[in-house]
């Protein structure tokens, strides 16, 4: 959720309330002869209120579940989550009047506390990490998909090599890229081997022959570089010295600048290419990293409001019954 | 290349001489020197009962000539159901139901704008019914016609076309069939007149009761009405690319689609659009000979005294309180009666009586008068009240659309006279008619209305412009949480999303796979069976009754339409087994707006009419390109347009928005946040600044001012204007207060410095 000026409704009208509350609970708190205490009749009407504005929280998503419901836009229901959510730690702080409590209550309030924070970190990088995305992964994929991504690069790093080095001597185990959302189908069977018999022959000839010749020198180059550090960075998890090497855009071009300057020009075009597929690794790197934390807040916040429901539930009945 | 590999093609079969061809009845006509012309390339097949001949889907481009014997002709997979999430009406606890299915958001079910076919076409003389897809059919017919004509080679479309077998045809009987190569169809059969009289003739007795009445429109047209049209229809045949009828010719014919497609496009200040492509049982023509639409607007003296109404052949009573359903009120009129008059259309005018309890005059052309016809755009005052008679938008009695053959079409045409006896003779026909034609005026006015917006370049049209309603992620909300791809899998009941959030880039927004609705849906010019069509709300949709052959997808310039298996649900006595389906976004029409925008949580999903969503951003700039690096000029498909003033320029059109992107004025960040970034500048003007109002905001920023200055785009001057900030704006290192830029300039102010790239645009 951004929080920009269409914020502002949400931001007055839960700073209204808010301070209603406050004056509600200094007016509470000053003539209550013992203090505020969370079981006196005002204790419980900021309970109650609490509790239900909690309760609202985590049926965001079910909202979610159920995309065409009527009851408002999943965006209009965020909003209310956030701002709401927000409030209502203020009045569980009323309802137990500013005290920790002990037992059951204390995880309550710590688990709440926790719940409310990883929240406002949650948005503080929601706002933050995608314009960040845009800017630095250019070459943003889907985020389940950059596996395979990585893969078809490696495999096209590999073939583009051998244009100059002949055979490599690695061999790409078969991968069947499958697309999201279905398989297209315009061949039969039959065709498709036909397909796969024609591009068998081709990579053949590539690896018999160097389609670019620049000498068994340059190819020893190129091929010793390749397999040391140029391929190493084309997994999944890179090889540490690899990593380094390609960590960022300018190494990237620096390492290729480098390898421009000692290989024949006939390889550039070789070499400009592995630079492209280098980045792009690294851009997927980087887009992987971001991604992690930008969800990674929600393996604590949505556990912890689960758990926290229910522990709340439990509070209320155990509270009211003894 | 195409027409080589048919010829040298191996059919199989039995070879069968000249000799044993002249000896057959229907090919006695041809001279037998012609066969000896084309050797292998017809031969005799034998079949006996429960043989496959060919598969539906399966790819094929030769021609069957049944000799003897019958076959089944069927389609296996029309229940292959793709449909949005229904809810079910029959429960013990309907109410409770109601009220779940009302908070998950599930819709009525909702029949209109749904498909209205009744039949299946298919590429052979008969039509599938749609409940129970089989028909037989006998010697003397001809299967697999358009999948071969089309695989010749089309001079004029460039390329061959092909299609796949859109039926499965078995052997019923023991069957002896010819297997021919398209180039026997098109240059031995079609050359003979008499072969192509006995078909014509055989399609007249056999076939034009049957595809006629799988028109649902005519389907109530007697079997005499019929049987007089069967002699006076003609039946016409058009080759690729061919006009058939031009926007706005005088209409003097309708016509029955019955073999081949037929683009259907209107011109429009953009450009052509395509509103659909016709195959097989489907008609055109119909809109300029209907009988025309007229309106009636009231005018009062007073403001809000006004009233409009249509106008039809059937009288409308026009007073201060009509009784009845046909009724015109003028309630605010005192010196109108009750019932004071009645209005009927009469060819190209409208006919106005004035009734006995009508008290007041009516004056027409300044005199009273009591019986006369009125043109559209003349008036009559009736008391103190002005009846305006208004013309149809669209002209009737002319072409509201162009239309064009895709590849070699035969038509059934109807002359206008016929065509008038039939509406004439038969009212639920012309009721029929008029609804159809009634959503195709509507269809039309809504285009007029979107269309008739900014004209931006051919990059743009070609791109993102090519939509209609364009799906578009803004990359700075989104989180890429997914929510709009879960609720697309929640919405189809196939649980396969339509959404795949990758795609074309442009600034910052995303233009996920996902359907366009292009102008021209190219990918509904090859489905053999018809499934594929547009909506009268311009929507694409594919029936039920696709056979998963792909060449939709195939055909979809933006791989929006993927092949899916589904399994079968819901039929009884029918094995589950997986079905091939063609899929594609719906925008959920079912509901009141798309799913994925509703769903997103971060409003980072729209669903935007690209032409002026897009004009805001680019307001209507030229791309016209005088020197094109060589490197987009490569990737970029160019079409050399000679402009006016014989310089060399072209319009180039552009296969990814990333290569627009350095065309535009920008700047690129020297020092300051993020050096190497570039920052676009925005038309009319870009302001720069510390205050959150600015285009581009340096919030960090302490020596800059809240408002700092200014780049403002004026007639392909770009021109930097200092707001009279503390610390001044520096170019070139000199501190200007304004200043034409040029490309290459150094701009400084704050701490940023930023290089002034003016792009290529004129």
């Amino acid at each position: 959720m951004i929080v920009d000026r269409g914020q502002l409704h949400w931001i007055y009208a839960t700073t209204a309330i808010a301070m209603a509350s406050t004056a509600v609970y200094l007016v509470y708190a000053v003539m209550s002869a013992n203090g505020p205490r969370a079981g006196s009749a005002m204790g419980l009407v900021f309970g109650f209120a609490g509790t239900g504005v909690i309760i609202f929280e985590c049926l965001l998503s079910l909202r979610k579940k159920y995309p065409a419901s009527p009851v408002g836009r999943v965006s209009l229901w965020l909003r209310a989550h956030v701002w709401l959510g927000l409030l209502s730690f203020m009045l569980i702080l009323f309802h137990s009047g500013f005290h920790w409590g002990r037992g059951l209550a204390s995880l309550l309030m710590w688990l709440f506390a926790i719940i409310t924070i990883s929240g406002v970190v949650g948005v503080a990088l929601q706002n933050y990490i995608p314009t960040r995305m845009m800017e630095l992964v250019r070459r943003e994929t889907i985020y389940a998909q950059i596996p395979h991504a990585i893969i078809e690069l490696r495999r096209e790093a590999d073939e583009r090599t051998e244009f100059v080095t002949a055979d490599l001597g690695v061999e790409e185990t078969d991968v069947e890229f499958q697309r999201a959302g279905g398989v297209k189908q315009y061949f039969d069977p039959s065709q498709k081997a036909g397909a796969a018999e024609k591009l068998a022959v081709f990579v053949e000839q590539r690896r018999k022959t160097r389609q670019i010749d620049v000498g068994d020198e340059g190819a020893g180059i190129l091929r010793s570089h390749y397999l040391q550090e140029i391929r190493p960075y084309l997994f999944q998890k890179p090889q540490p010295l690899s990593g380094k090497l390609f960590q960022t855009e300018q190494s990237v071009r620096a390492y290729f600048n480098f390898l421009r300057t000692i290989m024949p020009v006939a390889s550039h075009s070789v070499l400009n290419d592995l630079e492209s597929i280098c980045e792009e690794r690294r851009q997927l790197g980087v887009q992987a990293r971001l991604h992690h934390l930008l969800h990674g807040w929600l393996y604590l916040h949505v556990p912890l409001s689960m758990a926290f429901l229910v522990l709340t539930l439990i509070h209320a009945v155990v509270s009211l019954r003894y | 290349m195409a027409k080589d590999a048919i010829l040298e093609a191996d059919l199989g079969g039995i070879p069968i001489s000249p000799d044993e061809l002249a000896a057959i009845p229907d090919f006695s006509a041809i001279r037998k020197e012609i066969w000896s012309k084309f050797p292998g390339a017809i031969t005799k097949k034998i079949y006996k009962p429960g043989e496959i001949i060919m598969r539906e889907g399966e790819s094929g481009t030769t021609a069957f000539y049944l000799l003897s014997g019958t076959v089944d002709i069927y389609i296996n997979s029309p229940i292959a159901s793709a449909k949005s999430k229904q809810g079910k009406s029959k429960s013990l606890f309907q109410g409770i139901t109601k009220i779940t299915s009302y908070l998950k958001g599930i819709p009525e079910r909702n029949e209109k704008g749904r498909a209205v076919r009744s039949h299946i076409p298919i590429d052979a003389s008969v039509d599938l019914p749609m409940d129970n897809p089989i028909a037989t059919i006998g010697p003397g017919e001809l299967i697999g016609e358009l999948a071969a004509l089309a695989a010749l080679k089309q001079d004029r479309l460039k390329r061959p076309k092909f299609y796949p077998r859109s039926a499965t045809v078995r052997a019923k009987t023991d069957v002896e069939m010819l297997e021919m190569l398209p180039n026997i169809l098109n240059n031995v059969l079609y050359n003979a007149p008499a072969f192509k009289d006995k078909l014509n003739k055989n399609y007249r007795t056999r076939a034009l009761d049957a595809h006629f009445r799988s028109v649902p429109v005519f389907r109530d047209v007697s079997q005499d009405f019929l049987d007089k049209l069967r002699d006076r229809v003609e039946l016409v045949d058009v080759v690729p690319g061919q006009v058939i009828c031009k926007q706005g010719d005088v209409a003097d014919a309708f016509y029955l689609v019955r073999l081949g497609f037929v683009k259907v496009a209107q011109d429009f200040p953009g450009g052509e659009f395509v509103l659909t492509y016709l195959s097989r049982g489907s008609y055109f023509g119909e809109m300029g000979l209907l009988p025309p639409v007229f309106r009636v607007r009231a005018k009062g003296i007073e403001p809000g005294q006004t009233a409009e109404g249509a106008l039809t052949s059937e009288p409308l009573t026009c007073g201060r309180a009509p009784d009845g359903e046909r009724g015109f009120a003028v309630s605010w009129d005192d010196y109108i009666s009750r019932e004071h008059f009645q209005m009927a259309a009469e060819g190209r005018q409208v006919r106005v009586t004035h009734l006995s309890s009508g008290k007041n005059p009516i004056l027409f052309r300044m005199k009273p008068a009591d019986r006369f016809l009125i043109s559209p755009g003349e008036t009559f005052v009736v008391g103190n009240t002005t009846f305006e008679i208004l013309e149809d938008p669209f002209l009737t009695g002319k072409r509201t659309a162009t239309c064009t053959s895709m590849d070699f079409v035969q038509l059934v045409k109807i002359k206008a006279g016929d065509f008038a006896a039939m509406l004439a003779e038969f009212p639920s026909v012309n009721a029929s008619i008029t609804e159809v034609a009634r959503a195709r005026r509507q269809m039309d006015m809504q285009l007029l209305n979107r269309v008739q917006t900014v004209s931006l370049n051919d990059f743009l049209k070609q791109e993102l412009m090519q939509g209609q309603n364009l799906l578009l992620i803004d990359l700075t909300k989104c989180t890429r949480c997914d929510e709009c791809v879960k609720a697309c899998v929640s919405t189809h009941t196939d649980s396969v999303t339509r959404l795949i959030r990758d795609g074309l880039r442009f600034d910052k927004y995303l233009a996920p796979t996902s359907c366009r609705a292009c102008m021209d849906p190219l990918c509904m010019t090859r489905c053999p069976v018809g499934s594929i069509r547009r909506k009268e709300s311009l929507d694409i949709v594919i029936e039920d009754w696709c056979i998963g052959c792909g060449n939709c997808a195939n055909d979809c310039p933006y791989g929006n339409i993927n092949v899916v298996e589904l399994v079968n649900q819901g039929v009884k006595g029918q094995k589950a087994e997986p079905k091939p389906k063609a899929v594609v976004c719906d925008l959920c029409t079912e509901y009141a707006e798309p799913n994925c925008v509703r769903a997103c949580p971060h409003d980072a999903a729209l669903r935007v009419e690209p032409k002026s969503f897009f004009a805001q951003e680019l307001a209507g700039l030229q791309l016209a390109v005088p020197n094109l690096p060589a490197s987009i000029a490569q990737q970029a498909p160019a079409e050399a347009i000679a402009t006016p003033g014989g310089g060399n320029m072209e319009t180039r059109i552009y296969s990814n928005a990333s290569d627009l992107m350095p065309l535009l004025p920008q700047l690129k960040m020297v020092e300051g946040p993020r050096p190497g970034s570039t920052l676009q500048l925005r038309i009319p003007a870009t302001t720069f600044g510390r205050g959150a109002e600015n285009d581009y905001r340096f919030a960090g920023d302490t020596q800059l001012s809240r408002n700092h200055c200014r780049i403002v785009m004026d007639n392909k001057r770009f021109t930097l204007t200092d707001n009279g900030s503390t610390n001044g704006t520096f170019v070139n290192g000199n501190q200007v207060t304004e200043i034409e830029l040029r490309s290459g300039d150094l701009i400084e102010f704050g701490e940023v410095k930023l290089e002034f790239q003016s792009g290529q645009i004129q």
